[in-house]
């Protein structure tokens, strides 16, 4: 019987061997077409085996980017980071503006002020929205929405107005089945909406629909997928949309 | 009414960005790349820094990705340097090296007969997974790794499905080849 550390020094001399036979690691522009599957088969298989000869690399890719801040992190140590960072870029950046405790007694005020505007409102909403939730409405089209978690910076899809509802359908790309997938839609100041109902089509679609005046005229919004295993939770799918103007 | 240019802008924007994801990406750094706080920190600054020069570029759909897009990337080319600097350093160890290593005077050595017959397994170890086919042995090599199942499908970019069937596949054939020798321990 061979016990776990044997396994896994042949596998180290392995990893040495082919690392001798396939050359140096891929570059950060291979990785990116990898990530977005832009290679062709063979140059795939290629990162593919480079991957698992330089196994910090393969789990740096496999890594989702965090979700959460790293904990303990100081107002003053994030001034402290981006004052290094500007005296870096020889002093171009103006220096960060200083926390806004110093105003705490206003900021709780006006907190409060548009907390109050903010349930106001959000009640009045409801009260719309379940009167119009009672009412058939008709969809347009889907609007299939494509991504890849690795993805970089894209122009959103601008979504087109038929029916009287979006009827979005994001599919998700080369990502593991979940039990449970749970569904955001995030605009420039955070969540806006989010449901812990969705389920996965055979195709690794959704469909979603939403109403036309739930999203701003002009706005950008994010929906973002996630899949729920017990307590993990990984991002799958990122989809920037682009509502038209009135 | 006045206009602020778009230098004002910039900076404001970019201030923004810093508030924003500056702990996210510190946790990147030393959790994936398990760092200490002072290379975490440097390796965040140095995204930062690529970030402002690329901002000229970003039209402000989608920050976090393009953020993101430059971390990997100075992640990637971390590894790649360190890893380069490495290759070829750890090379594998010919049958023999060890027992010209062995010290007679010392009491505490294994006997070279020993050394030569585990040295002699590792080898049929390793050429018994070299052989497997190419999906198997990628899939065993990064389980030895520790990776998780769903790690293997994100780096190889295949289904969870095909992770599970691709090891079992190799710990069957590795035990036909090697007998006992080439059972892997329980997960």
């Amino acid at each position: 019987m061979t016990n776990n550390s044997e396994w896994q020094e042949a596998n180290r001399r392995l990893m040495a061997e082919q690392r001798e036979k396939l050359g140096e690691p891929p570059t950060a522009e291979e990785m990116l077409a990898y990530s977005r599957g832009e290679l062709d088969e063979t140059e795939e298989e290629r990162i593919r085996d480079l991957l698992v000869a330089y196994p910090e690399l393969a789990r740096m890719y496999a890594a989702p980017f965090p979700e959460e801040a790293e904990a303990g992190v100081s107002d003053d140590r994030v001034a402290a980071g981006f004052e290094e960072l500007r005296q870096r870029l020889g002093g171009s950046v103006v220096p960060l503006r200083a926390p806004v405790r110093r105003y705490l007694p206003t900021t709780i005020a006006a907190a409060l002020a548009l907390l109050f505007f903010g349930l106001f409102v959000q009640a009045e909403s409801r009260a719309r929205n379940q009167e119009r939730g009672r009412l058939p409405y008709i969809l347009g089209a889907p609007q299939v929405l494509n991504s890849d978690p690795n993805r970089g910076v894209g122009k959103p899809t601008p979504l087109s107005k038929d029916g009287e509802a979006y009827l979005l359908q994001p599919y998700l790309i080369n990502q593991p089945r979940y039990p449970h997938y749970s569904i955001e839609l995030n605009d420039a100041g955070g969540v806006v909406w989010t449901s812990h109902a969705a389920e996965a089509a055979a195709d690794d679609s959704f469909q979603i629909v939403i109403p036309h005046d739930f999203l701003r005229a002009g706005g950008i919004y994010q929906l973002r997928i996630f899949g729920i295993d017990g307590e993990m939770r990984q991002r799958l799918g990122s989809y920037d949309m682009e509502v038209p103007e009135e | 009414m006045t206009t602020r240019d778009d230098g004002e802008e910039r900076a404001d924007l970019f201030q923004l960005l810093w508030k924003r994801y500056y702990a996210r990406m510190l946790r990147y750094f030393s959790h994936v790349f398990r760092l200490s706080p002072a290379d975490a920190e440097d390796m965040t600054q140095d995204s930062f820094l690529r970030f402002y020069r690329a901002m000229d570029e970003y039209r402000g759909e989608a920050e976090w990705a393009l953020l993101e897009t430059i971390a990997r990337n100075v992640g990637y080319n971390r590894v790649r340097s360190v890893t380069t600097a490495k290759r070829g350093s750890i090379r594998p160890e010919p049958l023999g090296d060890a027992e010209e290593r062995n010290d007679p005077a010392d009491p505490n050595q294994r006997h070279p007969i020993d050394t030569m017959i585990e040295t002699e397994r590792l080898r049929r170890i390793r050429e018994a997974v070299a052989e497997l086919p190419k999906g198997q042995r990628q899939c065993l090599q990064l389980r030895l790794e520790d990776f998780s199942q769903e790690e293997i499908s994100r780096a190889l970019r295949i289904s969870i499905v095909a992770v599970k069937a691709r090891i079992r596949d190799a710990k069957r054939t590795l035990r036909e080849r090697l007998g006992d020798e080439g059972a892997l321990p329980e997960e």
